[in-house]
């Protein structure tokens, strides 16, 4: 009789369906943050792996607890206004794991303030003056914006969104405004003599170039003062042009973007519409390098329909490039096949092809990923004619890219374009693990560590691989890993993009371990932590 | 013979070979078209083919010369001369340097140029005829401008130099903090004035807005000197946000009761700190936004509540199906108005919609209730076209060019100042109207005219009120004839007042505005003249020098009588006037 009480009783939440008899249990993290030795209430958390879970606000006692089914690492983040966001931390979380409580420490934001002046030392109001790191990928420049802010009629500018780190500040003056060309007639001949124009980009404290640009040491809850920028000046010129969209029958609406060269996210130096098919200018532009965009917006279902991209250099007379033809939008297709496929349907699930632009913001309208089919066929409409590089979001474990080609080239490690051909993608399912620990000196384990991971041939477009050591101190690299031999180290105390820095890596991984792993090999490594601050 | 490029018809007289029209361009003799068509009989296409090339070479020098004496005969002089100025400070009359002056002639872009170190500036070579100067500086505010940009000054070149005036602008800061003193972050602060449109009183919000810092800080800057309080609004731009109060310096819930302070020219005026309360008891709003077209594949739709001073408190985005709610508004009137598709965001701009788009808007009266299930319909943008109609049995329509019409909501909506376009050739088109009531006006003229009425759907309309539902044709009744107001200033012991002294005039009705207000200084005599008055009755008013915009205010003028005139068509009415202290 009580065997047959206690299975009723067990079985009856089943029954009742409040628990599924295959659900596996959910895991719990409970979170408790604090700003100096006070509670902080209403502050955001968010857990990002298998599935993101939250937000959840803490409670007057500064706790939450999250909640989640799906097993797997997430990374745990806070925010709440008018405080630094602390650095978010790695977990690994199994099927009914109960976690914590994981403390966070917030902090008063550290701020920098500043004015902007010219050389002569007059006051540059409405500039944008945006603080940033500089971070790689493959090897190329990538500049990640912190916080930004508008210089007053005085110059002055305060910045106060950021957590401690290594930043570099850059001063956009207002953008131009481009415009319709004016002429009254051939005749008569529009004379636009301009003071000299401020300099398009500038970097602390008084650079025209980022490699001039001088790096900002900065502590949590600091406040640096008299940071202050000169912006040159240049005699100026316009630029003319006409912006021709695609024939359509519908109407179209076009816009102009300049941008200087700043890694991706250039700020932009003139922005704004202009009359499609008619002659605009953008006076006013002091000598240098842009890339111009020009770009026509589909108004019935606001996607991209038109797209032109060019570099133009400014010097000392006015420049006309003549009619701009956009091309319209486009579309890239392609395959996704497995080469060592055993069956026929051995492509894993829910992967996606992602576009990456180069050096240009997105654009609005544009589309830059897609499924693939089961097939593994893929069509991505509302390309741009533009280059892009691309990756293969969703791969498990096991799976890396081995060839990509689109018509007969190797894109790879090549920009591809929507007009180039059908693009084909190799994937093999034999790649390899490799997971470990990072320790400290006395052999504990030692959670947050940044553990990188670099092919042993370190190029200058080296594929740096990373991930940040769980709460025991364990990490794994499972996706996208091919056979071949490796270097892997940990880290702590880098400034955030450092470890993407091909400079770092050269000085610190060339001598690191060595890990060979051959086709669906798993190699196991204990790593001491170096601390480089 | 004449100068042209006309195509002329003519045909050949009788005895040549057949009869065929010779296309031939005005510029040419008929005896040049007559040789080639006898070249061309025979065979000659080519000058150059035939000793008879030498013949038409000769004749086309021939032409050339004829053209040159056509030219003097038509007695075209053109002359060009130099155009020269200085741009002063209205204050110290020091000329500023580096500020950018633009040509114009009939609305199009003549030559700009910037000043000296001294404030001087030349344009070379302008071609006789009649010009706009404006001059435009960070910094700086024309306080005399019937607009927003510096004024214009309506010159022959080759004369004397012209000399424009500028007045440095002002700023105010101060914190904003809340019940506990503490400094409340990313709050939106705004520059308040008081004007008078269409005979009502208004408050309005005066140059961009500012946003506090980490500290609560906020800076406006760029303020032409005036009358000014300062006020802090809610905003926000998602669903849920919460919302507070709005409140006015030094802490009033109701702008009737705030202070208000003169900025004067270049004055850095501090400490002017907000406290905002804990929120009042605020009611939820919900609706739908109907009307959006299926082929819409981003609806991407935004509501704004705006408040009855017309100003924008919040802005939200529909879910997909078009639902939207605001949360904690206080009880009170508003005006909901949906639009889009927005295809950005543009910072202080806001929401950027893509034309050929739609909008709806809803009045709302809130209470202590939640007020659910409020409709707003999508309605295609409207084009109003307008053409200038004939006045009188005359049949002649008045010879007024390069305006521009605009049009001036009655209701709050968003991008109202895009509603303009210049009458060209009799006509002007202004595309995507939303629905609803609109002021029609017409700024620009530099004839004597000025709009009587507008014809809407066979009424004539003298109030210039007219609705917009859908696309619009309106007869824009102009009329010449506009009056002058003529007179002499005098100071201290009854003697002209100097020269330079400023003489204000604003329309009595709804003439608080920058449109409405215009201005003249005495000559050395103390006498002056404003020319171009649209018949009706006005305020006038003689000042040392004008350095702020408070005759905008209509507080101004219940301090300063001034006198009043009544204008009448086609006449001139005189008046003496003493400065006012």
């Amino acid at each position: 009789m009580r065997t047959l009480t206690k299975i009723l009783l067990l079985g009856l939440p089943v029954a009742l369906g409040l628990v599924s008899a295959g659900d596996p249990p959910q895991w719990s993290v409970e979170v408790r943050v604090t700003r100096d030795t006070a509670l902080v209430e209403n502050a955001t958390i968010t857990a990002q792996g298998p599935t993101r879970v939250g937000p959840v606000t803490t409670d007057a006692e500064g706790r939450c607890v999250l909640k989640g089914a799906v097993p797997g690492r997430y990374v745990i983040s806070i925010e709440k206004d008018g405080l630094s966001a602390p650095r978010p931390k790695t977990v690994s979380l199994s099927a009914g794991a109960q976690l914590g409580p994981m403390s966070f420490e917030m902090h008063k934001p550290a701020v920098l303030t500043g004015r902007v002046v010219d050389a002569a030392g007059n006051p540059i109001g409405g500039a944008w003056v945006a603080a940033f790191v500089k971070s790689y990928r493959a090897g190329r420049l990538v500049i990640l914006f912190k916080g930004q802010a508008e210089t007053n009629d005085l110059g002055e500018y305060r910045i106060a969104e950021f957590g401690g780190g290594r930043y570099y500040l850059n001063v956009t003056p207002r953008p131009l405004k481009p415009e319709k060309r004016t002429l009254i007639d051939a005749s008569r001949r529009v004379v636009v003599r301009k003071p000299p124009a401020l300099l398009r980009l500038g970097f602390y404290p008084n650079s025209e170039s980022i490699d001039g640009a001088a790096p900002i040491l900065l502590q949590t809850g600091t406040e640096l003062t008299g940071l202050d920028i000169t912006v040159g000046t240049a005699e100026s010129v316009c630029l003319f042009g006409a912006a021709v969209p695609p024939p359509e029958p519908f109407a179209t609406q076009t816009f102009l973007f300049m941008l200087g060269h700043v890694g991706n996210q250039s700020p932009f130096v003139a922005k704004g519409s202009v009359p499609p098919g008619e002659e605009f200018q953008v006076c006013g532009l002091p000598p240098g390098q842009y890339i111009l965009l020009a770009t026509a917006l589909d108004q019935r279902t606001n996607k991209i329909a038109g797209f032109y991209r060019t570099e133009v250099a400014i010097g000392k007379r006015d420049v006309d490039l003549g009619s701009l033809p956009l091309s319209p939008g486009l579309s890239l297709h392609g395959k996704v096949t497995v080469e060592d496929a055993i069956r026929e349907n051995a492509l894993p699930a829910r992967l996606s092809v992602e576009l990456l632009r180069r050096g240009r913001p997105i654009l609005y309208g544009e589309n830059l990923r897609t499924e693939l089919l089961p097939s593994g066929e893929f069509l991505m409409g509302g390309v741009l004619a533009d280059d892009y590089r691309f990756v293969v979001d969703g791969l498990p474990t096991g799976y890396y890219m081995q060839t990509a080609v689109q018509d007969t080239r190797d894109v790879k490690h090549s920009p591809v374009r929507a007009d180039g051909g059908p693009l084909s993608i190799s994937l093999r399912s034999d790649g390899g693990v490799i997971r470990g620990q990072t320790v400290d000196k006395t052999n504990a384990g030692l959670p947050g560590a940044m553990v990188i991971l670099v092919p042993k041939a370190i190029s200058d477009e080296v594929q740096v691989r990373t991930q940040e050591s769980d709460q025991n101190g364990e990490f794994e690299f499972s996706s996208s890993i091919e056979p071949g031999d490796y270097r892997v180290a940990a880290f702590t105390g880098l400034f955030e993009g450092e470890e993407q820095d091909p400079e770092f890596i050269r000085a610190h991984l060339s001598s690191a371990m060595e890990v060979s792993l051959v086709p669906k090999g798993s190699r196991q490594v204990t790593l001491t932590v170096q601390i480089v601050r | 013979m004449g100068v042209g490029d006309e195509t002329n018809t003519w045909t050949p007289p009788l005895g040549l070979r057949g009869r065929r029209r010779v296309s031939a361009p005005r510029t040419h003799c008929r005896a040049v078209a007559v040789a080639k068509y006898k070249l061309r009989e025979r065979g000659v296409s080519r000058a150059s083919d035939c000793y008879a090339g030498g013949l038409l070479r000769w004749l086309s020098l021939t032409r050339m010369h004829i053209a040159l004496v056509c030219l003097l005969a038509a007695g075209i002089r053109v002359i060009a001369a130099d155009v020269r100025g200085i741009v002063v400070d209205s204050q110290s009359g020091a000329g500023i340097a580096a500020v950018t002056v633009r040509l114009t002639m009939a609305g199009e872009l003549v030559a700009e140029t910037f000043t000296d170190e001294d404030g001087t500036f030349v344009f070379e070579g302008v071609v006789r005829g009649r010009y706009r100067a404006v001059a435009e500086k960070d910094g700086y505010v024309d306080v005399l401008s019937p607009a927003e940009t510096a004024r214009c000054v309506v010159f022959d070149s080759g004369g004397p130099p012209i000399r424009l005036n500028l007045t440095r602008t002002g700023a105010m800061s101060g914190l904003v903090y809340g019940s506990l003193g503490q400094p409340l972050s990313g709050r939106k602060v705004i520059a308040v004035a008081r004007r008078v449109s269409g005979g009502t009183a208004s408050l309005i919000q005066q140059g961009a807005a500012a946003f506090t810092d980490d500290r609560g800080a906020y800076r406006l800057y760029g303020l032409p000197p005036g009358r000014y309080t300062v006020a802090v609004i809610p905003e926000g731009e998602q669903i849920g946000s919460a919302s507070f109060s709005q409140v006015y310096y030094p802490g009033a819930s109701d702008g009737g009761q705030a202070e208000f302070f003169a900025l004067k020219p270049g004055e850095q005026r501090q400490h002017l700190d907000l406290p905002l309360t804990a929120p009042a008891a605020g009611s939820i709003v919900t609706g739908i936004v109907t009307g959006i077209p299926a082929k819409w594949e981003r609806p991407n739709i935004v509501i704004s509540l705006f408040a009855d001073t017309g100003w924008l408190i919040q802005t939200v985005v529909a879910d997909a199906e078009g639902r939207y709610s605001f949360n904690d508004v206080p009880p009170g009137a508003y005006h909901l108005v949906a639009w889009g598709p927005i295809f950005g965001w543009g910072g202080d701009e806001g929401p950027l919609a893509s034309p050929r788009g739609r909008q709806g808007s809803r009045q709302i009266t809130l209470g202590p209730s939640e007020l659910t299930g409020v409709e707003i319909e999508l309605r295609e943008l409207a084009t109003v076209e307008a053409r200038v109609e004939p006045e009188g049995s005359s049949g002649k329509t008045p010879g007024c060019s390069a305006a521009e019409l605009f049009l001036r909501p009655v209701d709050p909506m968003p991008h109202a100042s895009a509603l303009r376009a210049n009458i060209v050739a009799g006509t002007a088109t202004i595309p995507d109207v939303p629905a609803g009531r609109f002021r029609l006006g017409v700024r620009g003229f530099e004839e004597g005219c000025y709009l009587r009425a507008v014809r809407q759907r066979g009424r004539k309309l003298d109030d210039l009120m007219i609705e917009v539902n859908e696309d619009t044709r309106l007869g824009l009744i102009l009329t010449s004839g506009t009056g002058a107001v003529f007179g002499t200033v005098v100071g201290a012991e009854d003697k002209p007042a100097p020269a330079g002294t400023a003489v204000i005039l604003v329309a009595e009705l709804g003439g608080f505005v920058e449109e409405d207000a215009r201005t003249a200084s005495t000559a050395a005599d103390g006498s002056f003249r404003i020319d171009r008055i649209p018949p009706g009755s006005y305020r006038i008013l003689a000042v040392g020098s004008v350095v702020s915009k408070d005759y905008l205010d209509p507080e101004f003028w219940n301090e300063h009588a001034g006198t009043r005139a009544s204008v009448e068509q086609g006449s001139s009415v005189e008046v003496q006037l003493r400065v006012d202290k």
